[in-house]
């Protein structure tokens, strides 16, 4: 009679776990999709020692000019630099000029209505050989801004009805990155890792 | 002796009466100074963690509380309400909604005339920015080590949903959302690949009530398309 009881319990649980189970919602098609990508588990940035004034300036140029136009940027789109000039450390040479460094789009937006210009976000530098987390570079360049001139007409053509708004077509710029434009970023030596951040 | 035993009684519930308020006071007090403490905390290790090299606060405001404060992007104070976090339920959660605020506040100190235009740009045109900040708010998660995936299941929990956002300021939260989830299947998949969020209640309702929406990523993923989507 318990072997009975007991495996009609089993078959119970295992019923309900099941229906439980059939329950969840999974997004299939993204799930399938990066089953077969071996993916690394993002870098993060959480022992950190900002003690260290000592920075080494490193300037970029991008090698291929990159543009908000035309979908012509995306999210998360890799980007290639090149370093404009030797960097000197201790009078030794410790990046060569024209040695490659990687970055990622950090977020974009589109221009837009009011004269709001485009802007990209470039961050994640990446030099081979040196730690990630020791460079702070943050690049943002940003369309022409109309937004100046059309606020204050705005604000000014509201007592007339309807005329104010229309100045909401006067759209902003694009954003675009050039090989002109000169990329700074910093790296830190002395940046340790110290434990000091535990919440 | 009635009389008496009643006299008593009723002194000893006078004199009990103000011992428990001062208690509960204080226990509101020490409960609002570790939530402010917590909050900080949170807060200052998204900001180290991005190396955002800006100065900002965070200030926790009890719904008691009656002085009012200058918002983000004047002071550079992020004002945290108790119905802004009633809905985190955990502290990724918490990190979620002050992402989005330190990204705003980070705007805020960019651009010409320190960040006057780019406030007064941020306040008109709140929609064009709104994406934006929730995509800046991932990458700042990531780097602080907290799931990105809980800025969706916040804000599926707390952000109502508009009847339509053509004319609006604002944009449709389902549109964010989505846009959300785009962004991290592009930059951070690990996350959707090793999905710790999958049995969270908020989470599911997200995948039920985007599916149309994801039909729409799933085509343009297959198509390879460059076009961004026109989310509903």
């Amino acid at each position: 009679m318990n072997k009975i009881k007991i495996l009609f319990f089993l078959i119970s649980f295992i019923a309900l776990n099941e229906a439980v189970n059939a329950e969840l919602l999974h997004d299939e098609f993204i799930e399938n999709k990066l089953n077969n990508i071996d993916i690394e588990e993002p870098e993060n940035n959480t022992q950190y020692n900002y003690e260290s004034v000592e920075c080494i300036p490193i300037k970029l140029k991008i090698q291929e000019e990159i543009s908000t136009k035309k979908n012509g940027i995306q999210d998360a789109q890799e980007l290639k630099f090149a370093v404009r000039n030797n960097v000197k450390y201790n009078d030794k040479i410790v990046i060569r000029q024209g040695t490659e460094v990687k970055a990622t789009i950090g977020a974009y937006m589109s221009r837009g209505m009011n004269g709001i210009p485009a802007s990209i976000i470039v961050d994640n530098f990446r030099i081979e050989g040196f730690e990630n987390n020791k460079i702070k570079g943050l690049y943002i360049k940003r369309g022409l801004n109309l937004s100046l001139l059309v606020f204050p007409i705005k604000w000014a053509l509201t007592p007339i009805p309807g005329v104010g708004s229309l100045t909401n077509f006067i759209i902003g710029g694009n954003a675009k990155i050039t090989p002109k434009d000169t990329v700074m970023i910093y790296y830190y030596p002395d940046w340790g890792t110290n434990n000091i951040n535990n919440i | 002796m009635r009389r008496r035993i009643c006299i008593v009684i009723s002194l000893l519930i006078m004199c009990l009466y103000p011992v428990y308020a001062i208690e509960e006071d204080n226990t509101i007090i020490i409960n609002d100074r570790q939530l402010q403490n917590h909050i900080s905390n949170i807060g200052l290790k998204i900001l180290n963690s991005n190396k955002i090299d800006v100065r900002m606060i965070f200030v926790y405001k009890n719904k008691n509380d009656k002085i009012k404060l200058e918002p983000g992007l004047t002071k550079r104070q992020i004002i945290v309400y108790d119905k802004d976090i009633q809905f985190a339920s955990e502290d990724a959660e918490i990190a979620a909604f002050l992402s989005r605020e330190i990204c705003k506040t980070a705007e805020s100190y960019t651009g010409i005339w320190r960040g006057i235009v780019t406030s007064v740009q941020i306040k008109c045109a709140p929609k064009k920015y709104q994406i934006f900040f929730d995509k800046r708010a991932v990458d700042f998660m990531v780097k602080a080590g907290y799931n990105p995936l809980a800025l969706i299941t916040f804000m599926n929990k707390s952000y109502p949903q508009k009847r339509y956002d053509k004319i609006s300021r604002t944009n449709l939260t389902s549109k964010r959302l989505m846009n959300i989830y785009e962004y991290i299947y592009t930059k951070y998949p690990y996350y959707l690949k090793n999905n710790e969020y999958i049995e969270n209640e908020s989470y599911q309702n997200f995948l039920l009530t985007s599916i149309n929406n994801r039909k729409k990523l799933e085509e343009k993923i297959k198509t390879g398309s460059k076009k961004a989507i026109d989310y509903e």
